[in-house]
Parts: structure tokens; sequence; C-alpha cells
């Protein structure tokens, strides 16, 4: 349950949801995944704004870093700011509200729902708040795919999903983007698209990608191992 | 995006899973609702049996069916005559009341009414009886005139103001009807229809009398006499009754049972105990009409479970991303039973339209298991329960995946 304290600072927060970006930081943190696996991070700090590549090979826990900074794991111990708010004092519905109105989360794939079109994807990114049909055609428009807006996305491929995906997250403005391996299919054209989005989508936001394609190194000035988060 | 607009774009853009789903709910709705029906009707059999009498003179024959057929209306086929002559006797000489008072045997009857069943009226029975038909010693309870009186001419006739509503018939109006009789299943042809004048309108009562016209006995007998030997077959020609309405003194009617079941060729059985037997033979087919339709409906709902459990399964790593992108698990939530809602209120919606359609036919393959289709007050709205069940149903199997959705780890499934 949120003490009075969290929910002081969410509300503070939403408060000052048009300031800049959030900070995140992990302190102190213990996780166990499964019944063997054990993970802890003794304190890694993102500044506001800033983006930060981390790589590192299959199963280190890339994903959970990411999933721990978004609320979606609860660790056994330890804190995560973002911002002012410590997400382990948050209810599960205050994180469901964190996420919709602050971050914009990519994932390698299972993007979006298969039976709705593309531009109804994107307007998921609203909630139960309507976002206008226009708005959702010009974020489409930034990652070139307008010309799909009514196509089912189970018919697209790869690679025009994340594209959508990135679209959902655009037309959101987050403040912290999150994206978990979004070019590890595409070719090196949609990598380039991709990126764009994204690039476009991080100004003002605070941009944590995982991911070990060596194609996009280059766009990240602070590019970090997932073995200097994680301690085992 | 709403969760009603998540609901209905999923039912709409997954339009072959969501018709077998309305399949799924739709027939077995259809069913459950005709049977649910079927088995009011026969409850009805009880519900306008009218019992106020405790026993049934007729010709020899099935113990039932001259119960429900002298008593409830059933069948097309009414009981054999018996002669009028002995209505008469027995009236002559067991009545209470009417007989002289130094009659050496004892009085063992309170009333006795004949019923002779003569004509049909859209379906209907018209039957003929005399003044012992209006005016039942009390406490016996006797027709209501609301408007009108009794048919005292051959050439009138009166009706319950359930029927005159049915009809939309009013005191003098000119009816015609078919002269019939039980042997030949259409009216008789070689007959001319008679005119009738509307003379009376009585309370509805709920019995069995709410269905039929009733006339003066001599009219009945006036047609019998026109029918040819061959349809009327009968030893005593038109002076004939179909069967007797007795109300025993102090309700034991040993003497008449002795007298008719010894002494006659006519047959005479108590109504309680027939009612009893009745009761007992045809529950046995209604509670099992009941488990077939709890059993159509469970099915229903277990299939309806099954598919919702599949696409929830299906779209288990989409409402992790729903989930994750900020949609709490209370809109997920309402979004999945939101889908089974329209689905189970639109599968319903077709199954009643189909119950409808389809209970007719059902009705005549039944045959004499539900009294005959004219008369019955079987509205569509009887199925009613078994739509609310379908729904309720549909609803219950929306919560199985509510259970997973509440146990569903997100980070397991986004990494799966």
């Amino acid at each position: 349950m949120l003490d009075a304290t969290a929910a002081a600072k969410l509300t503070a927060s939403k408060r000052s949801a048009p300031l800049g970006p959030p900070s995140l930081r992990l302190k102190d943190i213990r996780i166990t995944l499964g019944k063997a696996l054990r993970l802890s991070i003794a304190d890694f700090k993102i500044a506001a704004g800033e983006r930060v590549l981390i790589h590192g090979p299959s199963g280190q826990g890339k994903t959970t870093l990411l999933h721990l900074l978004a609320g979606l794991i609860v660790p056994d111990c330890g804190e995560v700011w973002i911002g002012p708010t410590n997400l382990r004092q948050l209810s599960e519905r205050q994180r469901s509200q964190l996420r919709r109105r602050d971050f914009g989360i990519i994932f390698q794939s299972l993007n979006l729902l298969d039976h709705l079109t593309a531009v109804e994807n994107v307007l998921l990114a609203g909630g139960r708040t309507a976002l206008s049909r226009h708005a959702a055609l010009v974020a489409l428009a930034q990652v070139d795919m307008e010309a799909y807006s009514e196509d089912s996305t189970a018919s697209l491929s790869l690679g025009q999903q994340q594209r959508i995906a990135a679209a959902r997250m655009l037309v959101a403005e987050p403040k912290v983007i999150l994206a978990d391996e979004p070019t590890s299919s595409l070719d090196e054209a949609n990598v380039e698209l991709l990126m764009d989005a994204l690039d476009a989508a991080a100004k003002g936001a605070t941009l944590v990608m995982v991911s070990h394609d060596q194609r996009i190194r280059a766009r990240f000035r602070r590019v970090i191992s997932i073995n200097e988060v994680f301690n085992r | 995006m709403t969760p009603l607009r998540l609901a209905l774009l999923s039912l709409a853009r997954r339009r072959t899973a969501t018709t077998i789903a309305l399949l799924a709910i739709a027939f077995p709705v259809a069913a459950g609702g005709a049977l649910l029906r079927l088995y009011r009707a026969s409850e009805q059999r009880y519900s306008s049996l009218d019992r106020s009498f405790d026993a049934v003179v007729g010709a020899k024959a099935g113990e039932l069916d001259l119960l429900l057929g002298a008593l409830n209306g059933d069948g097309e086929v009414v009981p054999e005559p018996i002669t009028l002559n002995l209505y008469n006797t027995i009236r002559a000489n067991a009545i209470a009341g009417l007989s002289p008072p130094n009659a050496a045997q004892p009085r063992f009857l309170s009333s006795l009414i004949p019923i002779t069943v003569f004509a049909r009226f859209h379906g209907r029975r018209v039957i003929a009886s005399d003044v012992s038909f209006w005016q039942r010693p009390a406490p016996e309870p006797s027709p209501v005139f609301i408007s009108g009186r009794a048919p005292t001419t051959t050439t009138e006739v009166s009706l319950s103001e359930a029927l005159a509503k049915t009809e939309g018939l009013h005191l003098g109006d000119q009816i015609s009807v078919d002269p019939w009789v039980s042997r030949s299943n259409s009216s008789n042809a070689a007959l001319a229809k008679l005119s009738l004048r509307v003379v009376g309108i009585t309370k509805a009562t709920g019995a069995f009398w709410d269905q039929v016209l009733v006339a003066d006995l001599r009219l009945a007998t006036e047609v019998l006499a026109r029918l040819p030997s061959s349809e009327l077959h009968s030893a005593w020609k038109e002076h004939i009754t179909h069967y007797l309405l007795a109300n025993c003194l102090h309700g034991d009617c040993a003497t008449l049972k002795d007298l008719i079941n010894q002494a006659t060729v006519a047959q005479m059985i108590e109504v309680k105990p027939a009612v009893a037997k009745l009761r007992r033979l045809l529950g046995q087919g209604q509670r099992m009409g009941l488990v077939i339709t709890t059993m159509i409906l469970t099915l229903g709902a277990l299939a309806v479970a099954g598919m919702m459990l599949t696409r929830f399964d299906a779209m288990r790593g989409q409402l992790a991303v729903l989930r994750a992108i900020g949609y709490g698990r209370r809109e997920v939530a309402l979004w999945l039973l939101l889908e089974g809602l329209l689905l189970g209120t639109t599968a319903t919606l077709c199954g009643a339209a189909l119950d409808g359609a389809s209970f007719p036919w059902l009705r005549h393959l039944t045959q004499s298991w539900a009294p005959t289709a004219v008369g019955l007050d079987l509205p569509l709205l009887s199925s009613a329960p078994v739509w609310a069940a379908a729904i309720a149903a549909t609803l219950v199997a929306a919560c199985l995946p509510l259970l997973r959705l509440l146990r569903q780890d997100i980070h397991r499934t986004l990494r799966s």
C-alpha cells in the first residue's frame, strides 16, 4: 500500500508533470528470479535526460533491468527512484498510472494488439483518455507508417510493428523511454528509421535502451555493460 | 481506448471465433428456453386443471386420459360418449336436495354436471352443459358473470373474460363455430357452421374453463342429431354426453364408484388420486427436461469458458504489453468482462430468436407430453430465466481468464 509520503510524492510528481525528464536510480536492489537466480544492484544512476545503452549477452538481466525501472518487477528489497518517486512505495495501480503518464516502452516483440489496426494501436497510448486520431496519424507519419494506418498489425512485418510501437510511444510524449532490443530483428534501413523515431521521442526524455546491436552504439554517449550494473 | 471499445473491437475483428462462440451459446439458449417453456406448458396442466371436482364419470378409458381430457381439455380426442340417461338417472336419484325428501335411497352427491363437446371455435372446444354447470350448490364455486348471463337458448354461448380478451369478443357479438366430434380430427364438413351470440362473459378462473365456450346442452343434442351415425358411433344416438363432473357428499365417492364401475359400462375416477398419479408419471419427464436444460446450458458455458481461456492464452503477451504500457489490471479485467457480457447478451438474443422460431415445431414433436398449444399462455419471455442463466454463465466463463490475469507475471510473459 502507498504510504502518506509516497502518495504525496506521486501527487507532487503529477503536479510537476510538465517539468523535464526524471533521473532514474536503482539502489540496494536485491531480486530473486526463479528458484536460484539472485541479482543485486548496489547503486545505479541515470541522469535526467541522459541516453544510455546497456549491452551484454542474452540472459544476463537486460530485460529484467528495464522491467525494474518500469515497475513491472518489484524487487525483494531496495529502492527504485523515478525522479522523486520511489516505485516500491506505489501500489500496482499507481505504478500503472505512472507508466501510462510518464513512460514509453518498446519491446523486442509482442508490441501490438494484433486485432487492432495500426492507428488503433497508437491510440492505446492514451489509456482511457481519448487521444485524437489526428495526433495518432501524425505519430505514424513520423515513423513513415501513415500508409499502413488502417492495416491490421497482424499482417505487418516485425520492423513495421516496431515502428508502430515507436509511434505509440511518440504520441504519448513520455519522459522516460525504455527500449528492449528494439532493433534485434530489423534490417539496416529499418534500424535507421526506428532509431530516428526514438531520437525524436527522446528529446526531452530519459532514454534507456538495452541491446547487443553494434549498429546503434554510435548514437549513445553512455554505453555500459549489463555486468557493470548487476552484482551476481 | 476504453475497455468497452477494446471489447467491441476484439469481438468484431475476430469474426470466426466470435461467430463460433455466439453459436455455442445461442443454441443452448434456444434449446434450454424451449425446454423450459415445454416444462412450463406441462406444469400448466396442473395449474389449469380444475380440481374443484371430486370425480369424473366417463366411458371406460385410461384413467389419465379421462382426467386430462375432462378437466384440462387435453388432446384432440375427447372422452368417448356415455348415455345422457345415466346423467339423468343419477341426478334424479343421488343428488342431495333434488330428490323427494322421502326417497328411500341415501343421497351421495352434492352436484353432478354433464359436459358435451360438440363444436370448435378457432381450435378451442365449445362445450354444452345445463343449469347444473352455472348453479352449483354452496360452497362449490359457480362461474361468476362479469357481464351478461348464462346461455338459455340454442343460439347462445358464453365465455370467459380471458378468452373474450384473446379473441376480441364482446357481449352481443355473433360468432361462427364448427360442429365437431372427437372421432374426426377435422370439423364435420357435412354440417353447416353454427352462428351463436355471446350472451355472457364470466370471470377468469385460471382453469381449463377459461379456454372453452359454453352453450346449452340442448344445442349439443340438436347438433349431434344432425351428425351421420357413422361419425357419431353411439348406440344412444344424439342422447349422449361426454363426461360428468361430480362432487360427492363429504368427499366420499365410494358409493358413486361402486354404482358406476359395477353397474354401468362407464367408469368413475377420483380426481385427487388421479392427479397424484399424473404428477408422479409426468414429474420424471419434467425433471429430466430440467436436468437436460441445465446440462445443455452448462455445456454451452463450458464451451464459452474454453474459448475464453484459449483466447486469453493466445492474448497473454498482448495483455502483458497492455499492462506494461499503463493499463491497470482493473481496466484489462473490465475489457474481458465486457467482452463476455457483450458476447453473452448478443448470443442470448440470437438464442431467444431461435427459441421463438423453433418452439412451435418442438411443441409439435412432444405430442402429448405437453398440453395442446391452443390456450397455452407461454410467451417467449417465459424463457427469461434461461437467458439470465446464459448471460451469467458467460460472465462466469469470462471470469476464468480473469483469475489467470490476476496471477499473470508481466515480466515473465514479456520475456517469453
